[in-house]
């Protein structure tokens, strides 16, 4: 069993009626990476704030270290934080900004610096120490705003969206940078994102939000292939949802019939009783499409996208849209789009989920 | 550049301001340094020969220094509340003293402070002294007088600045381990700097050429420079004397405030220079 | 080269121009051009009295019309306008015209062209020799012991010691030195002395003054309000405002004359040199000179007429200033204008040396 770190208790944070968070409960591991994932709004970052201390939960508990540091103030607790605008010190230089948390710790200068130096290096900002801060590059002020939390060795360090400025070139090369460094120092984080795609690639395990509840946690791998609800579905990676009727159930599978398409498939669905109204998801890549005849139904190409690795099709079967995404090689013809073509679907890999309504 | 005739014209109001305003002060400067036997510095020799000049004079800076301290030191917390406070309706009720003219508010505290005035008659009434205490007539009452009407203006100062400091700057303190008053001492006081140095050069320049406070709210005592070259200048018609003490008034002023320009600029040496 | 000459005759002749055309704007904004008497006086009661008692009757009866400009103070007003005068007559006190004559700015009034002037008794012309006065008396008022009868009693201020005794220790108030220069170190220096000459005394009796006193005021507004709310209960004082008070309904601030007497203030219309309207200003000083304007000016300011054939409301007086005219005129002393006005700003540097230091 993993050591816990982070520990928030039934968390609920309402602003005069309105609930931002509603009942979190959520361990964090010590050493992992974990993501808070979720569009804005869904309360992840009100969440991290709590952990942080900037605000105080309505009702439930936070527990870092197995202290209860709800009453806690922020600079009493053993966190970092990285803000979303990593809020520099424009009037002190890069080794200032380093060494402000160990002087106000109290450790003496020269052992501070030394420390400095060190984590400058670490962050590849080595010999940066005197510049000041609006001479820094974006990516340089990522660096630095993490290495002046990561010296004083937290026990977790929060980082809220602090990549969102940045252009994508830089920002890929960051996010590995980031990981690279979290191993390196092995310091838990938690990383808030909107970004599925940033918390795919960073992360140990995810956290996908919604409204103000956890939708589902677990690793990205997990969190793609075997989505537990549909809002976790269609929120991380891309997905083809068709509505349907639940005909049939067999432990973990089941038989559903989507009248946009005419047919009855058989995909993996729980909690799902016969009669029931559900939505199937199934994500582009397996949606196959090949213009040989056989094929279970046709459609027609309204749209191509060409995106290197990839070639993206939007497809028309019946009235209803698909997105089918297929690898690209050099001696593959692609098709036109208003070209006719088989659709094939690999259903074993589609997901019913009970419809809202 | 040409300019047209129209655009000239425009600018006529402008040049007869300018002669209008500078032949007097070059006339000023002129009679302080021509006497009798041609150029000489006989007026300035006379003001610093004279013990009473040179004690208004070191009153007069010490005056500024005392009023701007304590204007600065009673107008931070204030901006402090009025930056929190995020409403205009405040700001407002700051300012709204300037609507008054300074005769007034001062004959206001004549009021408040005066022996048979409100605060001594409280005291009084309620037994705690039997005799009125001196609150006015003394440099306690210019000093009181004084930063009143200068509080608007050195809160003003430091609350454009204070307003621009990033919130977020006190959160990533914060969570460096830094308490409050390190916050304060590291973060928001330095960055809000240029605004209190601002505050205190304003509120010095202005008390220095004060004039009617020390006059209504001191006695013979608190004579301030000001006053004295009003008097030079009005009554007795002394023009070289006032000439004199007010090229010496806007020197001592202009070095005394040069420490708090380079303060200023050491405060903000490793901030953009495009800051506002 | 040429072009250069050109140019530079071009803007001396509109720097010339300039320079002329200001005071010819200012001068017919005040409407001199249109032939009239313009007179400077300070705002408020002496402006409005002279309006009323000397002006209007004076347009009436030789159609020049009449106007007065309110000044803070007349001295400044001529001083200012010395290079382009724009009054006709003004208004000051004996010593003040004094200063005007000798700066040059005042024209010298010659006493054969006002022979109204043989009913003001010799002792109160302000003579510049046996031919010539700096101004023409008009009428006078007196610094008196002015006090607050809520909070003093006559009988305490019987002699102007009292202004020093530490019964009223911080409960007078006293003018500063550069009117204390004029009436209140002359007045004291023959008080004790029987010399106005001897201003060591008054100047020692002044600083006591200073010292007993709660402020020394700045403004007559400042101590009309630090007598009437009694924050100061006694001051040497011009009896002028009692007057006014009175008229007005207020009561508490009353004045005497103590044992010693107390100093007559003489008042002076003066012509400044090259005004616009000389002869007009003369016809209006031949005027002043006549008891009537002074007799009407009397209830508004009470202002004491030199003339001694003009004919005054004695009760009226007596009822504003405790003391009939002649009870008046017998206890005021009349120094030598002249002395004190030469001595004057060596007298306030020494003021200021005594009193503006901290003590």
């Amino acid at each position: 069993m993993p050591e816990v770190v982070v520990h928030a208790k039934a968390v609920e944070k309402k602003y005069r009626d309105v609930a931002a968070v509603r009942g979190v409960d959520l361990e964090v591991f010590r050493g992992e990476f974990l993501t808070l994932l979720g569009p804005s709004g869904c309360g992840k970052t009100t969440l991290l704030r709590m952990i942080v201390g900037f605000e105080q939960p309505t009702t439930g508990r936070i527990v870092i270290d197995g202290r209860d540091v709800t009453e806690v103030p922020t600079y009493r607790r053993p966190i970092g934080m990285v803000l979303q605008n990593l809020a520099l010190f424009p009037h002190m230089n890069v080794q200032e900004n380093i060494t402000f948390g160990l002087l106000t710790r109290g450790e003496r200068k020269s052992a501070a610096l030394q420390k400095a130096t060190q984590m400058l290096s670490l962050v590849g900002l080595a010999g940066f120490g005197h510049r000041l801060i609006h001479e820094l590059s974006g990516g340089q002020k990522q660096r630095v705003a993490l290495a002046r939390s990561i010296v004083l060795e937290p026990s977790v360090l929060l980082l809220d969206e602090p990549l969102g400025a940045l252009d994508l070139k830089l920002r890929q090369q960051m996010q590995g940078e980031l990981k690279r460094i979290q191993r390196q120092v092995g310091i838990t984080f938690i990383f808030v994102t909107h970004d599925q795609e940033e918390a795919l690639t960073m992360s140990d395990r995810i956290v996908v939000m919604n409204a103000g509840r956890i939708e589902q946690i677990g690793a990205p791998q997990e969190i793609y292939d075997h989505p537990e609800t549909m809002f976790v579905a269609s929120f991380v990676g891309d997905t083809n949802v068709f509505a349907g009727r639940a005909i049939a159930t067999a432990g973990a599978r089941v038989s559903v019939e989507l009248p946009a398409l005419g047919q009855t498939v058989e995909v993996q669905g729980r909690g799902i009783t016969p009669g029931m109204a559900v939505n199937v998801m199934i994500r582009p890549e397996f949606v196959a499409l090949d213009d040989q005849p056989g094929a279970p139904c046709s459609g027609q190409v309204t749209d191509r996208t060409f995106v290197g690795a990839d070639i993206r099709y939007s497809v028309t079967v019946g009235n209803q849209n698909l997105e089918a995404r297929r690898p690209h090689r050099p001696e593959d013809r692609m098709l036109a789009p208003s070209a006719t073509s088989g659709v094939t679907i690999d259903w074993a890999n589609g997901i019913a989920f009970p419809s809202a309504a | 550049m040409r300019l047209s005739r129209a655009a000239f014209l425009l600018l006529l109001p402008v040049l007869g301001m300018i002669l209008s305003l500078g032949t007097g002060v070059f006339a000023l400067i002129e009679q302080s340094f021509v006497g009798a036997d041609g150029l000489s510095l006989k007026a300035f020799q006379a003001f610093v020969s004279r013990r009473e000049a040179m004690s208004v004079f070191l009153y007069t800076h010490q005056m500024a220094l005392l009023v701007s301290a304590i204007c600065v030191v009673v107008s931070f917390p204030l901006a402090v509340f009025l930056v929190r406070k995020q409403n205009q309706a405040y700001v407002l009720l700051i300012m709204m003293p300037l609507l008054v003219s300074i005769v007034v508010r001062t004959y206001g505290w004549m009021v408040i402070l005066g022996p048979r005035g409100l605060i001594n008659a409280a005291l009084m009434g309620a037994g705690i002294t039997t005799a009125p205490i001196r609150l006015m007539f003394n440099t306690t009452g210019v000093v009181i007088g004084l930063v009143h009407i200068y509080i608007p203006f050195a809160t003003l100062s430091i609350l454009t600045v204070y307003s621009k400091i990033d919130r977020s700057l006190v959160d990533g303190a914060a969570a460096l381990g830094a308490g409050p008053w390190r916050v304060f001492s590291r973060i928001i006081l330095p960055l809000a700097m240029p605004g209190v140095i601002a505050a205190a050069s304003i509120v010095y320049l202005l008390t220095i050429g004060a004039v009617v406070t020390p006059l209504l709210l001191g006695s013979i005592q608190q004579m301030m420079l000001g006053s004295m070259i009003y008097d030079q200048m009005l009554v007795t018609f002394d023009f070289p004397s006032a000439g004199s003490a007010a090229i010496i008034l806007t020197l001592s002023a202009a070095l005394a405030i040069l420490p708090l320009q380079l303060a200023d600029r050491w405060v903000t040496r490793k901030l953009p220079a495009e800051r506002s | 080269m040429r072009g250069f000459e050109l140019s530079r005759r071009r803007f001396a002749g509109l720097a010339a121009t300039s320079a002329l055309a200001m005071p010819y704007v200012s001068t017919t904004a005040l409407g001199a051009a249109s032939g009239e008497i313009i007179m400077a006086n300070f705002g408020g009661g002496p402006a409005a009295s002279f309006r009323n008692a000397y002006g209007l009757p004076f347009q009436e009866e030789t159609g020049i019309k009449f106007r007065v400009i309110e000044v803070p103070s007349t001295e400044t007003a001529l001083i200012s306008s010395a290079s382009a005068p724009q009054y006709n007559s003004s208004y000051h006190s004996f010593a003040g015209a004094m200063r005007l004559y000798k700066m040059g700015i005042t024209e010298a009034i010659a006493i054969d062209d006002y022979p109204e002037l043989a009913d003001i008794p010799e002792k109160f012309l302000p003579k510049i020799d046996d031919k010539h006065l700096v101004g023409l008396p008009v009428h006078f008022g007196f610094y008196g012991m002015c006090y607050n009868r809520d909070f003093a009693k006559a009988e305490e201020l019987k002699s102007w010691n009292a202004l020093i005794s530490p019964k009223f220790k911080q409960r007078v108030s006293a003018t500063r030195p550069t009117f204390a220069s004029l009436y209140d170190v002359p007045w004291y220096s023959y008080m004790l002395t029987g010399d106005q000459k001897k201003l060591d005394a008054g100047i020692a009796q002044y600083r006591k003054v200073i010292a007993n006193s709660v402020t020394a005021y700045t403004s007559m507004a400042q101590n009309n309000q630090l007598l009437e709310r009694g924050e100061a209960v006694a001051s040497a004082y011009y009896a002028s405002t009692v007057w006014t008070k009175k008229r007005e309904g207020i009561n508490n601030v009353d004045v005497l004359i103590p044992e010693e007497g107390a100093l007559m203030l003489p008042y002076v219309l003066v012509i400044p040199k090259n005004c616009p309207w000389p002869e007009a200003a003369r016809k209006f000083l031949a005027y002043a000179s006549t008891p009537a304007p002074a007799e009407r000016a009397l209830e508004g300011t009470g202002s004491l007429p030199f003339n001694t054939k003009a004919k005054v409301d004695d009760a009226m007086i007596k009822a504003r200033f405790n003391y009939t005219l002649p009870d008046l005129v017998k206890q005021l002393y009349s120094p030598d204008w002249a002395f004190v006005e030469a001595t004057r700003l060596d007298l306030i540097k020494r003021l200021e040396a005594e009193v503006l230091m901290p003590q």
